[in-house]
């Protein structure tokens, strides 16, 4: 395999809604072992990118590849099995489900075998800090616990690209430290390469590599947080003058 | 997981052991005929049950369970193959034609598949209505057990069946289950193919009523299309939700009392689809949780009284 090549990579990719084009020959790659933000304002087409890379919608036109493969139009468990995992905003967790049965439907498909499975379940909960809630209800758990819960189902699932919808979105700034701890620690630790949408621009730029900004379905800008921010474009359709 | 079994085990030979003796005791009378009715009601109410883990109603439990009757009945009574043959190809029939059923329905949820199985109950009704060579409207005749003691056989393989779908419901299989029951798109994220694993739960389901239908063939000796009518699978919503849908003891305590209730009803010359939508107006409005859950929930009130000095543990509103 030819390290150099991205990970993933999106080629003219266009996602059309009837007349409304949510998507437009969007082109951007993520390199391996990279954390890349994908930041816009709302509407902007981040969640159709998201569940474009993710197969839960098909591309209208482009394709995308992921490791050298062309993964246009896998439906998800496939896209999931090959490495790409991602999670749902709002830290969606299976409410009725312990800790322990959250993390194990998350290790099903990826992990064969009952003891394997059972290891990977506690070695995940141990690295989100959920070891001692693991006969707890998932509706039990406080928000912060909750979000950790929901990246901690991906992880079981020992993705390859970590797909994060929001992660940050609702918690006070202590639950955010410990989300952005994690999402450091499973970059260095596992070598799992990170995409993560967030409206958190302060966050985002501390912990990303490269940051990719969206706006009316198309790139407006691409490159280090530095860059994006000193960015014209940037500044005036979505951070805003300080003045 | 050997917890789980133990506690299966231990559940059937409870409730099993005295079905059982009791079919040794009343076989051949009216009370045998009605432990057998009670028995396959069991298993459609669990059936139906099993399918409600992954958020469904399925109201093609009826067509399914037509499907084993007459599987069943037409290789016992036209080709003479022993009953548990005939009562195990009802079953997988029914098993086998729920598959591709399931592959083309399961595109849809909530209302749109709950009327897609109503559909296909009455479908393979008006089927069976005109297949000539299934006796058509007036039915299939001269389906008798070949063996002694039927009402005690068919208690034991309602309670085989019964186990069965507890094993399935707690397996991992099952667990896949209530994940997509509460959220759908997150288990197809961790690479679970959710289609599959729905039809996997209808496949079982399927083959659990097939097998019901052929017990209820078995017991009549004589079956007809109208017998399988879509109300048999608002029956067994009616005993799920009346008994209790949050544990497999509460759906066949339903499925035990509605039916006992109702053929006391019969006898009064009364329609039983009264009663069983007021036991289902009862089960929604008065017990939510159904007389398991209710009894559960007055059961531990009671301890929790007496120890006034313990710590009250909050039940989870959904026992499931």
């Amino acid at each position: 395999m030819d390290a150099a090549a991205p990970l993933l990579e999106l080629r003219d990719v266009t996602k059309r809604f009837g007349g409304l084009v949510a998507v437009r020959a969007l082109n951007f790659a993520i390199h391996r072992g990279e954390v890349l933000g994908l930041i816009g304002p709302n509407g902007a087409g981040k969640s159709t990118t998201f569940n474009l890379i993710g197969g839960f919608y098909a591309p209208t036109a482009g394709e995308v590849l992921f490791e050298s493969r062309r993964i246009t139009g896998s439906e998800p468990h496939v896209a999931a099995r090959m490495g790409i995992v991602r999670t749902f905003q709002h830290g969606s967790v299976f409410r009725d489900l312990t800790v322990r049965d959250n993390i194990t439907v998350g290790a099903t498909a990826t992990v064969r075998g009952h003891a394997s499975r059972e290891a990977r379940v506690r070695e995940t909960a141990r690295m989100l800090g959920l070891e001692h809630r693991l006969d707890d209800p998932a509706q039990a758990l406080p928000s912060g616990h909750q979000r950790l819960l929901s990246i901690a189902i991906a992880m079981a699932a020992q993705p390859v690209l970590l797909c994060l919808d929001e992660p940050l979105a609702g918690l006070n700034p202590a639950e955010t430290q410990e989300v952005l701890d994690v999402i450091a620690r499973i970059r260095r630790e596992l070598g799992v390469t990170v995409l993560l949408v967030e409206h958190n621009v302060g966050a985002v730029m501390r912990i990303c590599d490269r940051i990719v900004v969206l706006n009316f379905g198309a790139k407006l800008a691409e490159g280090t947080p530095v860059e994006v921010r000193e960015n014209e474009h940037v500044i005036d359709a979505y951070l805003g003058r300080a003045n | 997981m050997r917890a789980k079994l133990g506690r299966a085990l231990l559940g059937a030979l409870v409730a099993g052991l005295p079905a059982i003796l009791f079919g040794v005791a009343t076989d051949g009378s009216y009370l045998g005929q009605m432990l057998i009715w009670a028995a396959a009601a069991c298993v459609q109410a669990a059936s139906l049950r099993l399918v409600m883990l992954i958020g469904e109603i399925n109201l093609s439990t009826a067509g399914f369970c037509a499907i084993g009757a007459y599987g069943a009945g037409y290789l016992g009574s036209t080709f003479g193959v022993p009953m548990l043959a005939s009562l195990a190809f009802g079953a997988l029939l029914a098993a086998a034609l729920s598959v591709p059923f399931g592959y083309l329905t399961f595109r849809s949820k909530g209302p749109y598949f709950l009327l897609i199985g109503f559909c296909v109950s009455e479908v393979v009704r008006l089927l069976l209505t005109r297949a000539e060579f299934l006796g058509g409207n007036s039915g299939l005749v001269g389906i008798v057990p070949d063996l002694p003691s039927y009402a005690a056989i068919a208690a034991f393989l309602a309670v085989l069946t019964i186990v069965a779908l507890y094993i399935a419901e707690t397996s991992t299989l099952g667990l896949l289950f209530r994940a997509i029951r509460n959220h759908e798109p997150l288990v197809q994220a961790v690479g679970i193919n959710v289609r599959r694993v729905k039809i996997a739960c209808l496949a079982i389901a399927s083959a659990a009523v097939g097998l019901s239908g052929g017990l209820q063939a078995y017991a009549n000796s004589v079956i007809a299309p109208g017998d399988f009518s879509f109300l048999l699978s608002v029956y067994a919503l009616a005993y799920v939700k009346f008994g209790g849908d949050g544990s497999v003891i509460g759906a066949c305590l339903g499925a035990v009392l509605l039916t006992v209730i109702s053929q006391y009803m019969l006898g009064l010359g009364a329609d039983q689809t009264i009663l069983f939508g007021g036991a289902l107006l009862v089960g929604l409005i008065v017990m939510p949780r159904g007389v398991y859950g209710t009894v559960l929930a007055l059961l531990h009130r009671l301890r929790r009284g007496r120890t006034a000095t313990g710590i009250a543990i909050p039940v989870a509103r959904d026992g499931t």
